[in-house]
């Protein structure tokens, strides 16, 4: 506080320092005012009428209460969650599993630890080709090794198939993203001191126990960060679904970020659609509010 | 002009030509990669650069057309003696310059006995699927250009008038009266040739063309001769093997409509030049820079007169000499060939079948029917109802 008292009044007197702090911040200002602030606040804007682009009427809340009660929006947002929640949770399942190994002591950790960067590195779309050149119906590598195999009869379709799309979609998510979690875990796990383990050894403890009473406490910060993270990046994701299934079939995996393309660029309903980015914003924002709130990520910095 | 047109070095030679001999000049901008015409339309309009040519779908011409921005082009297609699928109060506003018509295409050495109708062909997707070990005739379904236009076809083919009325009061008819019960029986035959393929949900054209190239299906509906084309660059050994036919028929029924894409170039009202633009219009298209430019990819792209269709620069090459039978299909059916589009009163321009292509309604209700749970008549009442959901 005291620093803060000292500090106060050389500010306030307008100096040098001042100056600097103005400048160094305007560029920075400018930049959000125009590429952040400007669009969400147009965006907003749009929201609030029929016909934006054309010949606009206000409407108040009418698009958002047409988007909230339209029989579609539960089920869109039921494919949201779902497809956020599993690829966050099966990444760091997979981010945990595959740091846990490299961080042991084992032959050829290294290689593996550089492959895991590989689907990060790739573009969205090589990732798309990729998962296509194994799953087409008609060009994919598995469907071709498992009819030769004899474990099925004839191709399956991955991607248009009702129960088979969303798993396929989570399942490339999964292979992308899971390298993220991978390397803020290992980061983690590589600065527990292994003073924690040998003292626990001294005392018997079994690995289950030291996984239970050393790791994961130390790694609880980290998790945080990636189920806030990573779950707000895939409830927002669209390039890898529309990539591979467009939404479909029979919108089993259309969700919300697919819906709002559906409606703006399809459709040309630019004020519903900018209504269900608005309650997309509200959605996450609450989600953050209560992830603050219940999880106290925070008190990682404190202790 | 504004184009997306491919071999552009035709289009450029034809420009300097024009240009040396006239007193006005063309520019061309070519669309940038990953950009529509229609947004590339509205960053040149905010610049004050709009274009006096723009080379677009009859669909697009003809919502610029009603909201009034199109100048007409009357005299060059009453001249050229063009297909006219902007005809809009007296008046055309689109010079048609590629037609790509619907097309069947199958394996002469797997099918048998030349199937044309609807019955014959399930016979016949079934024998293929189970002595041939490959799909029948592919059912595609889906958001997807390729199911819209196919569930489209298949419902003119059955003689469904899916619209009625005039241009400005279009009213959805596909599930009242007569229209009800073929467009039912439709999606009934739909469902059931489907049982015989794979499933071909969301499935663009390059997936058809690719079961062809895998020998995964011995028969597919398809646009001109795409497929032809597709596997004579990758099978060269199968090509021969493939022949035209027309859609599936339904016996007692003569559809007078043959769904062809239609694009073509359409004049900016408030574009400054418009004679010099028209001057340039009418000497590409009768110039034999045209016809190259439709041979670049021939079965695939056809001119939009008959008379060219028919000429000898247009048969010459030898791909269509192999495939004779496919362009003797459009010239017999020529009279019957319209977009989409022209689905009000009189084959007049209809903009909720515009929308409705759009938004791949047709596409989307053969996905409720073959993916999804919805049998053939409660997938006619969801399309009429997504349709109803159009109207303007």
């Amino acid at each position: 506080m005291g620093a803060v008292r000292e500090r106060a009044p050389a500010l306030v007197s307008g100096n040098s320092t001042r100056l600097l702090l103005l400048f160094a911040l305007l560029p920075l200002g400018a930049f959000f005012t125009v590429l952040w602030f400007g669009p969400m606040f147009y965006t907003l804007v749009m929201s609030f009428f029929t016909d934006p682009l054309g010949s606009a009427q206000f409407t108040g809340f009418g698009n958002y209460l047409d988007v909230l009660t339209g029989d579609t929006f539960p089920f869109y947002l039921w494919n949201s969650v779902l497809f956020a929640v599993s690829t966050t949770v099966l990444s760091l399942v997979v981010g945990l599993g595959f740091s846990l190994v490299v961080n042991e002591q084992l032959r050829g950790r290294q290689g593996l630890r550089t492959l895991m960067i590989v689907p990060y590195l790739l573009p969205t779309v090589v990732v798309v080709f990729l998962w296509t050149l194994m799953l087409d119906q008609n060009l994919g590598l598995l469907n071709q090794a498992l009819v030769e195999m004899g474990i099925i009869s004839s191709p399956i379709a991955f991607f248009s198939t009702p129960g088979l799309a969303m798993p396929s979609v989570i399942t490339a998510s999964v292979w992308k993203w899971g390298s993220f979690a991978f390397f803020i875990i290992l980061a983690n796990l590589q600065a527990i001191p292994d003073a924690y383990y040998e003292r626990a050894q001294v005392q018997g403890a079994s690995p289950w126990q030291q996984f239970r009473d050393i790791t994961f406490p130390n790694l609880r910060g980290a998790i945080l960060l990636i189920l806030l993270v990573r779950g707000i990046w895939m409830f927002n994701k669209f390039d890898i679904i529309w990539l591979t299934t467009r939404g479909g079939p029979i919108n089993l995996t259309t969700t919300l970020p697919i819906r709002v393309y559906d409606l703006a660029i399809r459709s040309g309903a630019f004020g519903s659609a900018t209504a269900l980015s608005g309650i997309m914003f509200a959605i996450l924002a609450v989600t953050g509010v209560l992830y603050f709130t219940v999880m106290e990520p925070e008190a990682e910095v404190k202790d | 002009m504004l184009s997306d047109r491919s071999a552009r070095d035709i289009w450029e030679s034809s420009i300097e030509e024009f240009n040396a001999n006239s007193e006005h000049t063309v520019e061309v901008t070519w669309l940038p990669k990953g950009v529509t015409t229609n947004e590339q339309i509205e960053k040149m309009r905010g610049a004050g650069n709009l274009p006096e040519i723009v080379f677009e779908t009859s669909t697009d011409a003809y919502r610029e057309t009603i909201n009034g921005a199109t100048a007409p082009v009357t005299g060059l297609v009453d001249e050229l003696n063009t297909l006219d699928p902007v005809r809009y109060q007296g008046d055309s506003y689109l010079l048609p310059a590629v037609t790509i018509p619907l097309m069947g295409v199958y394996r002469e050495d797997i099918v048998e006995g030349e199937p044309r109708t609807r019955a014959e062909w399930v016979t016949e997707a079934r024998r293929i699927s189970e002595e041939e070990g490959m799909g029948g005739l592919i059912m595609p379904s889906g958001r997807t250009n390729n199911a819209t236009t196919q569930v489209n076809q298949n419902l003119f083919n059955a003689g469904v008038e899916i619209y009625q009325g005039p241009s400005d009061d279009i009213e959805v008819t596909l599930d009242q009266g007569d229209n009800r019960q073929r467009a039912i029986e439709t999606y009934r035959w739909m469902k059931e040739v489907s049982q015989y393929n794979p499933n071909t949900s969301g499935w663009e054209w390059g997936d058809t063309v690719n079961a062809f190239v895998q020998e995964q299906a011995a028969a597919a509906l398809t646009i001109g001769g795409l497929i032809i084309l597709q596997v004579q660059a990758n099978r060269p050994e199968l090509a021969s093997q493939l022949r035209a036919m027309p859609f599936p028929s339904v016996e007692g029924v003569e559809s007078d409509h043959w769904f062809a894409y239609t694009e073509g170039f359409y004049l900016n009202e408030s574009a400054p030049n418009l004679d010099g633009a028209r001057d340039y219009l009418q000497f590409f298209m009768s110039s034999d820079y045209y016809l190259n430019f439709i041979t670049e990819t021939p079965l695939f792209n056809f001119p939009t007169s008959l008379e060219q269709v028919q000429s000898e620069t247009y048969q010459s090459p030898d791909i269509v000499g192999r495939h004779q039978n496919l362009v003797d299909i459009v010239v017999d059916n020529w009279e019957n060939m319209r977009p989409v589009l022209a689905t009000a009163d009189g084959g007049s321009p209809n903009i909720v079948a515009a929308n409705a292509y759009g938004r791949q309604i047709m596409g989307q209700s053969a996905d409720q029917l073959i993916t999804g749970d919805l049998g053939p008549e409660e997938t006619v009442d969801w399309a009429a109802e997504q349709l109803r959901g159009l109207e303007e």
